[in-house]
Protein backbone atom coordinates (compact mmCIF):
# COMPACT_ATOMS: atom_id res chain seq x y z
CA UNK A 1 0.00 0.00 0.00
CA UNK A 2 2.76 2.37 0.99
CA UNK A 3 4.69 1.41 -2.11
CA UNK A 4 1.65 2.11 -4.28
CA UNK A 5 1.25 5.52 -2.69
CA UNK A 6 4.90 6.39 -3.29
CA UNK A 7 4.66 5.17 -6.87
CA UNK A 8 1.46 7.10 -7.52
CA UNK A 9 2.88 10.34 -6.14
CA UNK A 10 6.05 9.81 -8.17
CA UNK A 11 4.05 9.31 -11.37
CA UNK A 12 1.86 12.31 -10.60
CA UNK A 13 4.90 14.51 -9.99
CA UNK A 14 6.53 13.25 -13.17
CA UNK A 15 3.44 13.96 -15.27
CA UNK A 16 2.89 17.36 -13.68
CA UNK A 17 6.57 18.18 -14.05
CA UNK A 18 6.53 17.21 -17.69
CA UNK A 19 3.29 18.98 -18.61
CA UNK A 20 4.01 22.22 -16.77
CA UNK A 21 7.69 22.12 -17.65
CA UNK A 22 7.20 21.74 -21.37
CA UNK A 23 4.33 24.22 -21.43
CA UNK A 24 6.47 26.80 -19.62
CA UNK A 25 9.41 26.11 -21.90
CA UNK A 26 7.41 26.56 -25.10
CA UNK A 27 5.88 29.79 -23.85
CA UNK A 28 9.23 31.09 -22.63
CA UNK A 29 10.95 30.48 -25.96
CA UNK A 30 8.12 32.30 -27.76
CA UNK A 31 8.65 35.28 -25.47
CA UNK A 32 12.44 35.10 -25.88
CA UNK A 33 12.19 35.19 -29.67
CA UNK A 34 9.80 38.14 -29.63
CA UNK A 35 11.90 40.20 -27.25
CA UNK A 36 15.18 39.32 -28.96
CA UNK A 37 13.73 40.79 -32.13
CA UNK A 38 12.49 43.81 -30.19
CA UNK A 39 15.92 44.53 -28.62
CA UNK A 40 17.96 43.66 -31.71
CA UNK A 41 19.15 47.29 -31.99
CA UNK A 42 20.74 47.12 -28.52
CA UNK A 43 24.10 45.58 -29.35
CA UNK A 44 25.67 43.47 -26.62
CA UNK A 45 29.31 42.42 -27.05
CA UNK A 46 31.99 41.14 -24.73
CA UNK A 47 34.69 43.43 -26.08
CA UNK A 48 36.39 45.45 -23.39
CA UNK A 49 37.35 48.62 -25.25
CA UNK A 50 34.56 50.45 -27.03
CA UNK A 51 35.22 52.27 -30.27
CA UNK A 52 32.24 54.55 -30.24
CA UNK A 53 32.06 58.27 -30.72
CA UNK A 54 30.17 60.83 -28.70
CA UNK A 55 30.12 58.83 -25.50
CA UNK A 56 28.64 60.91 -22.72
CA UNK A 57 28.98 58.33 -19.96
CA UNK A 58 28.93 54.67 -18.97
CA UNK A 59 26.78 52.71 -16.58
CA UNK A 60 26.66 49.19 -15.24
CA UNK A 61 23.64 47.23 -16.47
CA UNK A 62 22.56 43.84 -15.16
CA UNK A 63 20.10 41.12 -15.90
CA UNK A 64 19.53 38.37 -13.40
CA UNK A 65 17.40 35.22 -13.61
CA UNK A 66 16.71 32.52 -11.05
CA UNK A 67 15.40 29.24 -12.41
CA UNK A 68 14.41 25.95 -10.89
CA UNK A 69 14.49 22.50 -12.41
CA UNK A 70 11.20 20.68 -12.65
CA UNK A 71 10.70 17.19 -11.18
CA UNK A 72 10.71 15.48 -14.55
CA UNK A 73 14.00 17.00 -15.67
CA UNK A 74 15.62 16.34 -12.35
CA UNK A 75 14.68 12.67 -12.50
CA UNK A 76 16.02 12.47 -16.04
CA UNK A 77 19.26 14.08 -14.88
CA UNK A 78 19.54 11.59 -12.00
CA UNK A 79 19.28 8.74 -14.47
CA UNK A 80 21.82 10.49 -16.68
CA UNK A 81 24.36 10.66 -13.87
CA UNK A 82 24.37 6.86 -13.78
CA UNK A 83 25.41 6.41 -17.38
CA UNK A 84 26.94 9.75 -18.37
CA UNK A 85 26.40 11.71 -21.56
CA UNK A 86 24.91 15.10 -22.39
CA UNK A 87 22.31 16.41 -19.99
CA UNK A 88 19.92 17.62 -22.66
CA UNK A 89 17.14 18.29 -20.22
CA UNK A 90 19.26 20.88 -18.39
CA UNK A 91 20.79 22.38 -21.52
CA UNK A 92 17.58 23.99 -22.74
CA UNK A 93 16.90 25.28 -19.23
CA UNK A 94 20.28 27.02 -19.02
CA UNK A 95 19.99 28.30 -22.56
CA UNK A 96 16.70 29.96 -21.61
CA UNK A 97 18.23 31.39 -18.45
CA UNK A 98 21.22 32.95 -20.21
CA UNK A 99 19.11 34.46 -22.96
CA UNK A 100 16.57 35.79 -20.46
CA UNK A 101 19.41 37.36 -18.46
CA UNK A 102 20.69 39.17 -21.57
CA UNK A 103 17.17 40.33 -22.39
CA UNK A 104 16.78 41.84 -18.93
CA UNK A 105 20.15 43.52 -19.30
CA UNK A 106 19.00 44.94 -22.64
CA UNK A 107 15.78 46.15 -21.04
CA UNK A 108 17.81 48.07 -18.49
CA UNK A 109 20.03 49.49 -21.23
CA UNK A 110 16.96 50.65 -23.13
CA UNK A 111 15.72 52.58 -20.12
CA UNK A 112 19.06 54.43 -20.18
CA UNK A 113 18.56 55.09 -23.93
CA UNK A 114 21.75 53.17 -24.57
CA UNK A 115 22.16 50.99 -27.66
CA UNK A 116 25.63 49.65 -26.86
CA UNK A 117 26.60 47.32 -24.01
CA UNK A 118 30.29 46.38 -23.80
CA UNK A 119 32.21 43.90 -21.71
CA UNK A 120 29.36 41.43 -21.19
CA UNK A 121 30.03 38.86 -18.44
CA UNK A 122 28.05 35.96 -17.05
CA UNK A 123 27.94 34.57 -13.55
CA UNK A 124 26.16 31.31 -12.86
CA UNK A 125 25.71 30.04 -9.36
CA UNK A 126 23.71 27.31 -7.71
CA UNK A 127 21.57 28.60 -4.89
CA UNK A 128 20.45 25.22 -3.58
CA UNK A 129 23.82 23.58 -3.28
CA UNK A 130 24.20 20.83 -0.71
CA UNK A 131 20.51 20.32 -0.18
CA UNK A 132 20.09 16.73 -1.16
CA UNK A 133 16.40 16.32 -1.59
CA UNK A 134 15.62 19.78 -2.89
CA UNK A 135 14.99 20.61 -6.47
CA UNK A 136 18.02 22.50 -7.74
CA UNK A 137 17.83 26.22 -8.51
CA UNK A 138 20.44 28.40 -10.18
CA UNK A 139 20.95 32.06 -10.76
CA UNK A 140 22.32 33.39 -14.02
CA UNK A 141 23.56 36.95 -13.88
CA UNK A 142 24.60 38.90 -16.97
CA UNK A 143 26.29 42.27 -16.55
CA UNK A 144 28.05 44.74 -18.78
CA UNK A 145 28.82 48.38 -19.37
CA UNK A 146 26.22 50.42 -21.19
CA UNK A 147 27.49 53.38 -23.20
CA UNK A 148 25.34 56.43 -23.00
CA UNK A 149 25.78 58.46 -26.16
CA UNK A 150 24.90 61.99 -27.14
CA UNK B 1 46.59 40.96 -40.85
CA UNK B 2 43.71 43.17 -39.84
CA UNK B 3 44.04 45.20 -36.67
CA UNK B 4 41.14 45.38 -34.21
CA UNK B 5 40.48 48.90 -35.42
CA UNK B 6 39.77 47.95 -39.02
CA UNK B 7 36.31 46.45 -38.69
CA UNK B 8 32.98 48.15 -38.42
CA UNK B 9 31.27 47.80 -35.04
CA UNK B 10 28.06 45.75 -34.99
CA UNK B 11 24.91 47.71 -35.68
CA UNK B 12 22.56 44.95 -34.62
CA UNK B 13 22.63 41.94 -32.33
CA UNK B 14 22.82 38.76 -34.41
CA UNK B 15 19.99 36.27 -34.43
CA UNK B 16 21.05 33.31 -32.30
CA UNK B 17 21.18 29.81 -33.78
CA UNK B 18 18.54 27.70 -32.03
CA UNK B 19 20.02 24.22 -32.16
CA UNK B 20 23.59 24.59 -30.94
CA UNK B 21 23.39 25.27 -27.23
CA UNK B 22 20.07 23.59 -26.62
CA UNK B 23 19.63 20.84 -29.19
CA UNK B 24 16.01 19.87 -29.77
CA UNK B 25 15.74 16.33 -28.43
CA UNK B 26 12.72 14.50 -27.15
CA UNK B 27 13.16 14.24 -23.40
CA UNK B 28 10.35 11.68 -23.16
CA UNK B 29 12.23 9.44 -25.55
CA UNK B 30 15.37 9.97 -23.48
CA UNK B 31 13.46 9.07 -20.32
CA UNK B 32 12.21 5.77 -21.78
CA UNK B 33 15.62 4.85 -23.08
CA UNK B 34 17.40 5.65 -19.82
CA UNK B 35 14.88 4.07 -17.48
CA UNK B 36 14.66 0.92 -19.60
CA UNK B 37 18.44 0.60 -19.55
CA UNK B 38 18.76 1.23 -15.83
CA UNK B 39 15.87 -1.09 -15.00
CA UNK B 40 17.28 -3.88 -17.17
CA UNK B 41 20.67 -3.56 -15.49
CA UNK B 42 19.06 -3.62 -12.05
CA UNK B 43 16.99 -6.70 -12.90
CA UNK B 44 20.03 -8.48 -14.26
CA UNK B 45 21.94 -7.68 -11.07
CA UNK B 46 19.00 -8.78 -8.93
CA UNK B 47 18.76 -12.11 -10.72
CA UNK B 48 22.50 -12.65 -10.32
CA UNK B 49 22.36 -11.80 -6.62
CA UNK B 50 19.29 -13.99 -6.14
CA UNK B 51 20.84 -17.01 -7.80
CA UNK B 52 24.31 -16.72 -6.33
CA UNK B 53 23.17 -16.07 -2.75
CA UNK B 54 20.59 -18.87 -3.04
CA UNK B 55 23.35 -21.22 -4.06
CA UNK B 56 25.85 -20.01 -1.46
CA UNK B 57 23.34 -20.20 1.40
CA UNK B 58 23.36 -24.00 1.38
CA UNK B 59 26.83 -23.80 2.93
CA UNK B 60 25.62 -21.80 5.94
CA UNK B 61 25.99 -24.02 9.03
CA UNK B 62 22.72 -25.23 10.57
CA UNK B 63 23.75 -23.77 13.92
CA UNK B 64 23.82 -20.25 12.43
CA UNK B 65 20.34 -20.78 11.08
CA UNK B 66 19.17 -21.92 14.53
CA UNK B 67 20.68 -18.87 16.16
CA UNK B 68 18.92 -16.60 13.68
CA UNK B 69 15.56 -18.14 14.41
CA UNK B 70 15.95 -18.42 18.19
CA UNK B 71 14.47 -15.04 19.24
CA UNK B 72 11.32 -15.60 17.23
CA UNK B 73 10.98 -19.36 17.78
CA UNK B 74 10.72 -19.06 21.55
CA UNK B 75 7.19 -17.73 21.32
CA UNK B 76 5.97 -20.91 19.66
CA UNK B 77 6.75 -23.44 22.35
CA UNK B 78 3.53 -25.23 23.17
CA UNK B 79 3.14 -28.77 24.39
CA UNK B 80 -0.25 -29.96 23.36
CA UNK B 81 -0.69 -33.72 23.08
CA UNK B 82 -1.49 -33.48 19.41
CA UNK B 83 1.70 -31.60 18.80
CA UNK B 84 3.71 -34.17 20.74
CA UNK B 85 2.20 -36.93 18.64
CA UNK B 86 3.02 -35.12 15.44
CA UNK B 87 6.56 -34.47 16.68
CA UNK B 88 6.97 -38.17 17.38
CA UNK B 89 5.72 -38.98 13.91
CA UNK B 90 8.29 -36.65 12.36
CA UNK B 91 11.09 -38.08 14.47
CA UNK B 92 10.19 -41.57 13.34
CA UNK B 93 10.12 -40.47 9.72
CA UNK B 94 13.54 -38.92 10.19
CA UNK B 95 14.96 -42.11 11.60
CA UNK B 96 13.41 -44.27 8.93
CA UNK B 97 14.48 -42.00 6.10
CA UNK B 98 18.08 -41.88 7.34
CA UNK B 99 18.08 -38.19 8.23
CA UNK B 100 18.03 -38.70 11.98
CA UNK B 101 20.77 -36.08 12.53
CA UNK B 102 18.39 -33.36 11.33
CA UNK B 103 16.70 -31.56 14.21
CA UNK B 104 13.12 -30.70 13.34
CA UNK B 105 10.41 -29.05 15.42
CA UNK B 106 6.78 -29.23 14.46
CA UNK B 107 4.09 -26.68 15.31
CA UNK B 108 0.36 -26.77 14.85
CA UNK B 109 -1.31 -23.62 13.59
CA UNK B 110 -4.94 -23.03 14.47
CA UNK B 111 -6.27 -22.37 11.01
CA UNK B 112 -8.89 -24.09 8.91
CA UNK B 113 -6.75 -23.62 5.81
CA UNK B 114 -5.19 -26.72 4.25
CA UNK B 115 -1.56 -25.83 4.62
CA UNK B 116 1.83 -26.97 5.81
CA UNK B 117 5.17 -25.29 5.43
CA UNK B 118 8.77 -25.55 6.49
CA UNK B 119 10.81 -22.57 7.54
CA UNK B 120 14.17 -21.53 9.00
CA UNK B 121 15.80 -23.44 11.84
CA UNK B 122 14.11 -26.76 11.06
CA UNK B 123 10.60 -25.58 11.93
CA UNK B 124 7.60 -27.19 10.30
CA UNK B 125 4.11 -25.73 10.57
CA UNK B 126 0.97 -27.76 9.96
CA UNK B 127 -2.52 -26.31 10.14
CA UNK B 128 -5.33 -27.92 12.14
CA UNK B 129 -7.40 -27.85 8.97
CA UNK B 130 -4.89 -30.06 7.22
CA UNK B 131 -4.64 -32.51 10.11
CA UNK B 132 -8.38 -33.04 10.22
CA UNK B 133 -8.72 -33.25 6.45
CA UNK B 134 -6.09 -35.94 5.97
CA UNK B 135 -7.41 -39.33 7.05
CA UNK B 136 -4.64 -41.74 6.13
CA UNK B 137 -1.19 -41.90 7.69
CA UNK B 138 0.45 -42.17 4.30
CA UNK B 139 -1.27 -38.99 3.17
CA UNK B 140 0.01 -37.09 6.21
CA UNK B 141 3.47 -38.59 5.93
CA UNK B 142 3.74 -37.47 2.33
CA UNK B 143 3.05 -33.88 3.37
CA UNK B 144 5.49 -34.11 6.28
CA UNK B 145 8.18 -35.64 4.06
CA UNK B 146 7.63 -32.90 1.49
CA UNK B 147 8.30 -30.30 4.19
CA UNK B 148 11.28 -32.30 5.50
CA UNK B 149 12.64 -32.26 1.95
CA UNK B 150 12.67 -28.46 2.02
CA UNK B 151 14.74 -28.65 5.22
CA UNK B 152 17.09 -31.28 3.80
CA UNK B 153 17.61 -29.18 0.67
CA UNK B 154 18.12 -26.05 2.84
CA UNK B 155 15.37 -24.28 0.91
CA UNK B 156 14.31 -21.88 3.72
CA UNK B 157 17.78 -20.39 4.27
CA UNK B 158 18.40 -20.26 0.53
CA UNK B 159 15.17 -18.37 -0.06
CA UNK B 160 15.95 -16.06 2.88
CA UNK B 161 19.47 -15.32 1.62
CA UNK B 162 18.23 -14.59 -1.90
CA UNK B 163 15.50 -12.29 -0.60
CA UNK B 164 17.88 -10.49 1.73
CA UNK B 165 20.32 -9.95 -1.14
CA UNK B 166 17.67 -8.46 -3.38
CA UNK B 167 16.34 -6.32 -0.52
CA UNK B 168 19.81 -4.93 0.14
CA UNK B 169 20.37 -4.32 -3.56
CA UNK B 170 17.05 -2.47 -3.80
CA UNK B 171 17.89 -0.39 -0.73
CA UNK B 172 21.22 0.54 -2.32
CA UNK B 173 19.63 1.32 -5.67
CA UNK B 174 16.94 3.63 -4.33
CA UNK B 175 19.49 5.27 -2.07
CA UNK B 176 17.84 4.18 1.15
CA UNK B 177 20.35 5.28 3.73
CA UNK B 178 19.10 2.89 6.41
CA UNK B 179 20.53 -0.45 5.39
CA UNK B 180 19.42 -1.74 8.78
CA UNK B 181 15.85 -2.10 7.52
CA UNK B 182 16.58 -5.04 5.20
CA UNK B 183 18.74 -6.69 7.83
CA UNK B 184 16.16 -6.19 10.55
CA UNK B 185 13.81 -8.12 8.30
CA UNK B 186 16.01 -11.15 9.04
CA UNK B 187 14.74 -11.07 12.63
CA UNK B 188 11.10 -10.62 11.74
CA UNK B 189 8.23 -13.06 11.63
CA UNK B 190 7.51 -11.87 8.13
CA UNK B 191 10.58 -13.73 6.99
CA UNK B 192 9.46 -16.95 8.66
CA UNK B 193 6.06 -16.81 7.11
CA UNK B 194 7.28 -16.01 3.63
CA UNK B 195 7.83 -19.23 1.79
CA UNK B 196 8.76 -18.23 -1.69
CA UNK B 197 10.26 -21.44 -2.85
CA UNK B 198 10.72 -21.77 -6.55
CA UNK B 199 8.73 -24.22 -8.58
CA UNK B 200 11.87 -26.27 -9.03
CA UNK B 201 12.29 -26.49 -5.27
CA UNK B 202 8.68 -27.65 -4.85
CA UNK B 203 9.03 -30.30 -7.53
CA UNK B 204 12.28 -31.47 -6.00
CA UNK B 205 10.61 -31.71 -2.59
CA UNK B 206 7.74 -33.73 -4.11
CA UNK B 207 10.23 -36.15 -5.63
CA UNK B 208 12.11 -36.46 -2.36
CA UNK B 209 8.89 -37.12 -0.43
CA UNK B 210 7.82 -39.72 -2.94
CA UNK B 211 11.14 -41.56 -2.84
CA UNK B 212 11.24 -41.49 0.95
CA UNK B 213 7.66 -42.71 1.18
CA UNK B 214 8.62 -45.64 -1.01
CA UNK B 215 11.57 -46.34 1.25
CA UNK B 216 9.52 -46.13 4.46
CA UNK B 217 6.30 -47.87 3.40
CA UNK B 218 7.29 -49.84 0.30
CA UNK B 219 3.78 -49.28 -1.04
CA UNK B 220 2.87 -45.63 -1.61
CA UNK B 221 -0.89 -46.17 -2.03
CA UNK B 222 -2.72 -43.08 -0.77
CA UNK B 223 0.22 -40.67 -0.99
CA UNK B 224 -1.88 -38.29 -3.10
CA UNK B 225 -4.52 -37.62 -0.43
CA UNK B 226 -3.34 -34.04 0.10
CA UNK B 227 -3.50 -33.16 -3.59
CA UNK B 228 -6.85 -34.88 -4.06
CA UNK B 229 -8.34 -33.10 -1.03
CA UNK B 230 -7.01 -29.79 -2.27
CA UNK B 231 -8.51 -30.32 -5.71
CA UNK B 232 -11.82 -31.46 -4.20
CA UNK B 233 -11.93 -28.27 -2.16
CA UNK B 234 -11.81 -26.38 -5.43
CA UNK B 235 -8.22 -25.23 -5.38
CA UNK B 236 -8.50 -23.59 -8.73
CA UNK B 237 -5.32 -21.79 -9.58
CA UNK B 238 -6.07 -18.19 -10.15
CA UNK B 239 -2.81 -17.36 -11.86
CA UNK B 240 -1.07 -19.01 -14.78
CA UNK B 241 1.61 -21.44 -13.60
CA UNK B 242 4.59 -19.27 -14.56
CA UNK B 243 3.36 -16.46 -12.29
CA UNK B 244 2.80 -18.66 -9.30
CA UNK B 245 5.51 -19.74 -6.90
CA UNK B 246 3.87 -23.10 -6.32
CA UNK B 247 3.31 -25.30 -9.36
CA UNK B 248 -0.33 -26.14 -10.01
CA UNK B 249 -1.67 -28.89 -7.81
CA UNK B 250 -2.98 -30.83 -10.78
CA UNK B 251 0.43 -30.68 -12.44
CA UNK B 252 2.19 -31.96 -9.33
CA UNK B 253 -0.28 -34.79 -8.97
CA UNK B 254 0.02 -35.79 -12.63
CA UNK B 255 3.80 -35.82 -12.38
CA UNK B 256 3.82 -38.14 -9.39
CA UNK B 257 1.19 -40.43 -10.94
CA UNK B 258 3.32 -40.71 -14.06
CA UNK B 259 6.24 -41.62 -11.88
CA UNK B 260 4.22 -44.36 -10.24
CA UNK B 261 3.37 -45.86 -13.61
Amino acid sequence: MEVLFTLASFLLLMILGYLFGSFAERRHYQSIWTREAQYRHIVVVNQRFPREKNVRGTQLVMGSVVISVDYFKRFLATLRTLVGGPLNSYESLLDRARREAILRLQAEAEQLHSTRVYNLRFETSSISLGQNDRIGSIEVLAYGTALIQE
Amino acid sequence: MTSPDDYEPLQENPQLPETINAPKVSIVHELWLLSAGVLATFLLLAVMVWLSLGWLAQFIPLSWEDRLIQPVAQSWQTDATEQAQLQQRIDQLLVRSEYSDLSVQVHILSSSELNAFATLGGQIFVTEGLLSALESEVGLDFVLLHELAHLVHRDPIRAAASQLGVRLLTALAIGQSDLGAPTAWLQSTELLLSRHYSREQEIRADDFAFTMLQRVYGDVEGYDEFFVTLLEQGDTDRFPAFLSTHPHTQYRLDRLRQRLD
